[in-house]
């Protein structure tokens, strides 16, 4: 086991290194001219150099990359370009905090939802419950969540008027006044994920059934809800935990769209503002941050698929 | 179309004692909404102690029967009429809780595939002992028993075993563990549906010896069904013949397999090469014609479509049970003129086999690395074939046969130092290097059509596209030989617009031989080619292989483990171990003359229909894993000859008993003739580590 | 390829997730077919088919979405007098903001287009930028799963690493910066979809083909001679294409998700006053607060109708697939 985590975090890293040249190369192979945008239209042809020297902007491609890597390991990404004087990581910190929030708000009402939808769906196999679910999942989840934000948005926070419309959480809120505010985005974050998770449990907890190490236990004498909870759930559930792991990376900073409708501050929108700013620095840090939190949930699921089925950890290469 | 009880069954005993009765039971599928019958008026008892085996081509309703037998039936199953009752009490009517009981307590199952069989996800320990806290014990207790389950299923390391997790366990093993599980709680009625169907020989006698010294120690019922007729001879009292979802015959096994009283029995019975015929005695016997399809209306004999001796009388009336002997009876019309079904002539007496080698392989060998580690998986091999001829090789699985052919075909390259040779000229090592000649002369057939045809190209796009690569044949020519190669095997001109999906196991695999043969080989590898088929199917297909040959004069590497078929078809034989040839000679001197003791281990292990003498020579643990082979002789850790001192420490050479006839073994003709002493129990599965 | 779970969501995690529902005993009989006429047969098993999808209600339901959304692409000026942009007047005066009624059924928008009209309109550019990426990411990423797959060896490797680490970032946010530096004519938009697609697609494609490798057709293939490239498009591909036909449908069904979000954020081709979905949505749902709901609701629930559409097909083709 604990070889197969070492293993498993080299892969996470080289697979990480690839990721950090393909950033760099993607903000700095484009044509554009970071320090004219700086020095702005109107800044000298001196200003322009002196900061391209400061910025090592003509420095080899090699020595600029290499000073991104040190700058990923020491987590110390310099000063923002579009907020000179504040710190790249200082910016990227609150933001996190906030993506965090919302995501695992939104977890803790998808997964159980979506989970026991899923084994429900399975175990009522084709039947009417079965495609209702199973079709209410496919249309929810096929809605982007700033859709279903904005038509949640009109519903409930306008018409209804049962939940803020918009997330400007006051400082000093309580827990439950934060939740509150998060609900609504949390809300649409369901909507796409519960189909999503329960037809992939669904389908796990299917050909779990079909199992012949279930048809051991029934003939054991078990019932059947022993059969499921020791025998069922164990192996039919590593489906839903690899996919909520690569969910959960593409939740931090995914959700632009959603975070735009509710103007919550979280990474997703750091990130297109750093975009359209453009904020190289920034943009480089907080999508790097986005591909390292992936990493870091990735590898807890699959560390956890180990766990749950031990011949995983003998098919490293092929799970890949 | 139930037919009502005949008196001739009236002398099966009192159905309430039996430990198990099925009676009358008929049952559906349900396929898009409608039933389909497969199960037809199925009635049998097992009493108490006794074994029951059913036997019956694939699809004919035995596992649905064994599932029945314990209630556990798909949700699309319809019982349509009868009753299955187990000391008197119905099980079909039993409430849930009851039928939990009854599962737990009196009755259990084990099947074909352990590995499946087990959750893959939990211990063994902790799946084992769940049978006994079921039963009430606690957790402690619980896990305790399962260590003495274990042992009572001769496992010599319980306590580690119940440490691992089922992909940490050989097959054999594992079915071991199966069977431990299942003996919980002594149960009353133990179904065994197929058990070891996919273990190799050797572990198949092992784990049958255990059932057979199981039974006798717990006096429970068997049901048992194996598609290997000689694995029910031996194991079993009485036998049911399954024929599309009706039992056709029943009796004493040993009456029924030597006086077969049923048309299809017979059948059956005729297309398995036994009693050491070969192809030069006689044809196979084979049963033209495919198993009605589930659901089809069948209102008269069921056997009728196939049977030689059909007539009107068949047609239009169910035939009637006729007892024809103590406990023994059979379904037919017309079993005075079961004499009318002849064996089949002598095909071919003679088979002209050519002197010079076609293939030689010199000191070829072939070393896999795996994880750093070296994997010898053939070591300096020395072999030669003849045109002509077929060349048998049997040997367990990881014993090197797969590897020896794809490295002969150039799949794999073999490692420097050795080499092959096609009518004296050496070929390249890989097969797309080799010249078209060498690609063109040798071919393979596989174990699985399904595998080994593309899913999307109708069979007469297969057979063309081989036939103008690998020849000069082309255009209309090229059609026109496609249809005759596909007539000379017996494919009618309407399979060759067909995908393979559309044709059935036995038409696939000739398919398959048609392919081999479209470029007119010199050598047709066939690596298990009937093992995937049922035997009347496999009897058609021994038939086929044998005539072509004699036909095209092309030489076979014959892989299977299946020593009957070997025995009918091949002329000579190599047993391989570890990578090693360790015996080889020409059939008939194989099987009379002394062998080498693992082939003398090998050959004992087959239960035969025939139900020769038992003479079983158990091999003891596993085959040692070839990344480690055992020093000196690599038989030495299960030779049941073993010399102290010497084997261990050195290899032996290849020596010659009789002209054509060598065995790589320390021992000489005299020791080899000295009878082994036989050990009377089941032998000790011991962990491979 | 998935079973049947499928669905359409920012970047397509794990690819693989197989649901057996065969048999609970062995498969029915090969025997089954044999003896009917080899054409007919095949022509049944097609029918059979077609009548599966047919009678599916997800199917014909997704189908009829798709079609209606197909015809207002192609001939807008079917179903409305207005054209995309053009302001509505009532009896010469603009009326923007107004409620559905009668002669705007879908109501006006803050400038005073007819968003009925709107959504019309909006069907086109969508479907083109989606249907033409996706197209070019399943053509692209089958012949590199096709090659990776079949060759394996250090390129798979290589290639399998990059694919790893590219699908670690929401595609969204790559598509945020590659169209914030390259600018975005409708080309580069989508240019850079089906870019990003392509790994998703690789994967999919590449472990279809490595199933396919390991059977015996092809060994035999390559014994009597064949070449790589033969095997590869004669043997291996028409063995792969139904995985990348449901792998289109999917990958259509995503872009159409990216291509929305992408004109939300302002990051979309063209002329700023064309009808375009993603884009009217992101100009108006701050009115939703003022309680005008109809001109970024309407759009919202295009977008949703169109990907559910598509979704449905997918679904049914892949079931159909299976079956
Ligand atoms: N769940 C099922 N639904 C439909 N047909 C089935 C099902 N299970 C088995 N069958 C069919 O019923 C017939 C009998 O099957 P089975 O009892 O497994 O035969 P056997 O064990 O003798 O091979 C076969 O034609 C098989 O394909
Ligand atoms: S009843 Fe007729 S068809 Fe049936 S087995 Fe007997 S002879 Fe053959
Ligand atoms: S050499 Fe020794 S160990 Fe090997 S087979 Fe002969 S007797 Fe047995
Ligand atoms: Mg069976």
């Amino acid at each position: 086991m604990f070889r197969y985590v070492l293993r498993r975090l080299a892969l996470s890293l080289i697979t990480l290194l690839i990721l950090i040249a393909v950033i760099f190369l993607l903000t700095r192979v484009f044509p554009s001219d970071p320090a004219r945008q700086l020095a702005g239209p109107f800044g000298s042809q001196e200003r322009v150099d002196q900061l391209n020297r400061d910025l090592g902007l003509q420095d080899p491609m090699i020595t600029q990359f290499g000073r991104l890597l040190r700058d990923v390991v020491t987590l110390d990404f310099g000063e923002s370009y579009s907020q000179p004087g504040e710190r790249v990581l200082d910016l990227i910190r609150p933001r996190l905090a906030n993506s965090a929030k919302l995501v695992l708000f939104a977890l803790i009402l998808t997964l159980p939802l979506s989970i026991v939808g899923g084994i429900i769906a399975a175990r009522k196999k084709d039947t009417l419950l079965d495609r209702t679910i199973v079709n209410i999942g496919l249309a929810s989840s096929s809605i982007p969540e700033f859709v279903s934000g904005v038509l949640l948005q009109y519903i409930i926070g306008v018409k209804l008027g049962w939940l803020p419309a918009v997330t400007n959480i006051p400082d000093d809120a309580s827990l439950i006044t934060e939740l509150r505010y998060l609900l609504l985005p949390a809300l649409a974050i369901v909507f796409v994920y519960f189909g999503y998770i329960a037809r992939i449990t669904r389908a796990g907890t299917i050909t779990a059934l079909d199992a012949d190490y279930t048809r051991t236990a029934y003939m054991k004498g078990l019932s059947t809800r022993s059969v499921v909870r020791k025998h069922v759930l164990r192996n039919s559930l590593q489906p839903t935990v690899a996919v909520t792991g690569t969910q959960i990376g593409y939740l931090f900073g995914g959700l632009v769209g959603l975070e735009v409708v509710f103007n919550y501050p979280g990474l997703g929108l750091l990130i297109l503002n750093a975009a359209t700013a453009p904020d190289f620095p920034l943009l480089q840090a907080g999508v790097i941050t986005v591909a390292i939190i992936f990493m870091l949930c990735t590898l807890g699921a699959d560390i956890l698929i180990a766990y749950m089925n031990p011949r995983a950890r003998m098919n490293l290469k092929e799970s890949s | 179309m139930t037919v009502t009880e005949p008196a001739g069954i009236a002398d099966r005993g009192d159905p309430a004692t039996a430990a198990l009765a099925v009676q009358n039971l008929e049952l559906a599928y349900e396929v898009r909404g409608v039933p389909r019958e497969v199960l037809r008026d199925v009635t049998f008892q097992i009493r108490p102690g006794e074994a029951f085996g059913l036997v019956g081509e694939s699809g004919c309703g035995k596992s649905t029967t064994a599932y029945a037998a314990l209630r556990y039936l798909p949700d699309n199953a319809v019982v349509q009429g009868g009753a299955v009752l187990a000391n008197g009490v119905d099980i079909l009517k039993m409430s849930n809780s009851q039928l939990r009981e009854f599962r737990s307590t009196q009755a259990s199952m084990v099947y074909q595939d352990p590995v499946q069989a087990m959750n893959p996800a939990l211990k063994i320990g902790r799946q084992v002992a769940e049978c006994y806290q079921i039963l009430g014990q606690s957790k402690s207790e619980a896990m305790a028993s399962a260590g003495d389950a274990l042992r009572r299923v001769k496992i010599a390391d319980p306590v580690r075993v119940l440490d691992r997790y089922p992909h940490q366990l050989s097959g054999g093993m594992l079915q071991r563990v199966v069977i431990a599980m299942a003996l919980t709680g002594d149960p009353k009625l133990l179904v065994l549906d197929e058990p070891t169907t996919g273990l190799d020989a050797t572990v198949e006698a092992e784990v049958l010896d255990l059932v057979r010294e199981l039974r006798s120690e717990t006096n429970a019922a068997i049901l048992l069904i194996a598609h290997n007729l000689g694995v029910i001879r031996s194991m079993c009292d009485r036998v049911g013949v399954m024929y599309a979802g009706r039992i056709v015959e029943e009796g004493n096994a040993q009456v029924v397999f030597d006086n077969p009283e049923h048309p299809y029995t017979k059948g059956l019975l005729n297309a398995i090469p036994r009693q050491g015929v070969r192809k030069t005695d006689r044809a196979l016997f084979t049963i033209p014609g495919n198993l009605p399809l589930i659901g089809t209306p069948l209102p008269t004999c069921v056997y009728v479509d196939r049977c030689p001796l059909a007539d009107d009388v068949c047609r239009t009336q169910v035939p009637p049970v006729v007892p024809v002997g103590e406990g023994h009876w059979s379904r037919c019309h017309h079993i005075d003129r079961l004499a009318q079904i002849t064996e089949p002539d002598a095909q071919i007496t003679e088979y002209d086999i050519g002197t010079d080698n076609v293939i030689q392989l010199n000191g070829v060998s072939k070393t896999f690395r795996q994880r750093g580690h070296d994997v010898p998986a053939l070591v300096s091999v020395d072999l030669g074939f003849h045109e002509g001829e077929t060349l048998g090789l049997v040997g367990e699985s990881g014993s090197g046969k797969s590897t020896l052919a794809k490295t002969l075909l150039g799949i794999h390259s073999p490692d420097s130092g050795g080499n092959i040779t096609l009518r004296g000229r050496e070929m390249k090592s890989k097969a797309t290097d080799r010249i078209a000649e060498s690609t063109r002369a040798i071919s393979m057939v596989f174990q699985n059509p399904d595998s080994a045809l593309n899913r999307m190209w109708t069979v007469r796009r297969i057979l063309k596209r081989t036939l103008t690569k690998l020849t000069d044949v082309q255009g209309a020519e090229a059609d026109r030989r496609v249809e005759e190669l596909a007539e000379a095997m017996r494919l009618s001109p309407r399979h060759l617009d067909m995908r393979p999906r559309q044709l059935s196991g036995g038409l696939k695999q000739r398919v398959a031989i048609a392919r081999a043969f479209a470029g007119s080989p010199d050598v047709v590898v066939c690596d298990e080619p009937t093992s995937a088929l049922d035997v009347s199917v496999q009897a058609a297909i021994l038939n086929l292989l044998a005539n072509l040959q004699n036909d095209e004069r092309t030489s076979y590497l014959f892989i299977t483990h299946d020593i009957g078929v070997v025995r009918y078809l091949a002329d000579r034989i190599a047993v391989m171990y570890l990578g090693r040839i360790m015996e080889i000679g020409s059939t008939d001197v194989m099987f009379s003359e002394v062998n080498h003791p693992y082939t003398e281990a090998l050959l004992s292990a087959v239960p035969s229909v025939d139900g020769e003498a038992e003479n079983r020579i158990p091999l003891t643990g596993e085959i040692p894993s070839p990344a480690n082979p055992p020093s000196g002789c690599v038989f030495h850790t299960r030779c049941h000859r073993v010399i102290e001192g010497l084997c261990e420490v050195t290899e032996p050479e290849m020596q010659e008993i009789s002209p054509g006839h060598r065995i790589k073994c320390h021992l000489t003709i005299e020791q080899l003739s000295v009878p082994v002493e036989i050990k009377e129990s089941a032998t000790l599965a011991t962990l491979a580590d | 390829m998935s079973d049947d779970v499928d669905v359409p969501l920012e970047g397509d995690p794990t690819g693989g997730v197989a649901a057996s529902e065969a048999l609970a005993t062995e498969a029915i009989p090969e025997a089954a077919v044999v003896g009917v006429d080899a054409s007919t047969e095949r022509k049944q098993v097609r029918k059979e088919r077609r009548q599966l999808l047919l009678r599916s209600p997800g199917f014909l339901f997704g189908f009829s979405i798709l079609v209606m959304w197909v015809l207002c692409a192609a001939v807008p000026s079917w179903f409305t007098k207005w054209g995309d942009n053009e302001v509505v007047r009532v009896d010469g005066s603009v009326i923007p903001r107004v409620s559905p009624r009668a002669d705007a059924w879908f109501g006006t928008d803050k400038i005073g287009n007819d968003v009925f009209a709107r959504i019309i309109y909006g069907a086109r550019p969508v479907l083109i930028v989606a249907v033409t990426a996706a197209v070019l990411a399943v053509a692209a990423g089958t012949l590199l799963g096709l090659t990776v797959g079949y060759f394996r060896g250090w390129v798979d490797e290589v290639i399998g690493r990059i694919i790893e680490a590219l699908l670690s970032i929401p595609v969204i946010l790559l598509a945020i910066m590659v169209l914030t530096t390259l600018g975005r004519s409708q080309t580069v938009i989508i240019l850079t979809i089906a870019v990003l697609f392509i790994p998703v697609v690789t994967r999919t494609v590449r472990s279809a083909v490595l199933a396919e490798a390991q059977l015996d057709y092809v060994t035999s293939a390559k014994l009597r001679g064949e070449n790589s490239l033969f095997v590869m498009t004669r043997e291996i591909l028409p063995n792969v294409t139904g995985v990348a036909v449901v792998e289109l449908t999917v990958r259509i069904g995503y872009a159409i998700f990216t291509v929305a979000t992408l004109s939300f954020l302002g990051l979309n081709a063209g002329d700023s006053s064309a009808a375009d979905w993603g884009r009217d949505l992101g100009k108006q749902y701050d009115t939703i607060q003022a309680g005008q709901w109809w001109a970024a609701i309407f759009p919202a629930l295009a977008i949703a109708l169109l990907v559910i559409g598509v979704n449905l097909v997918a679904d049914s083709l892949d079931r159909v697939n299976k079956s």
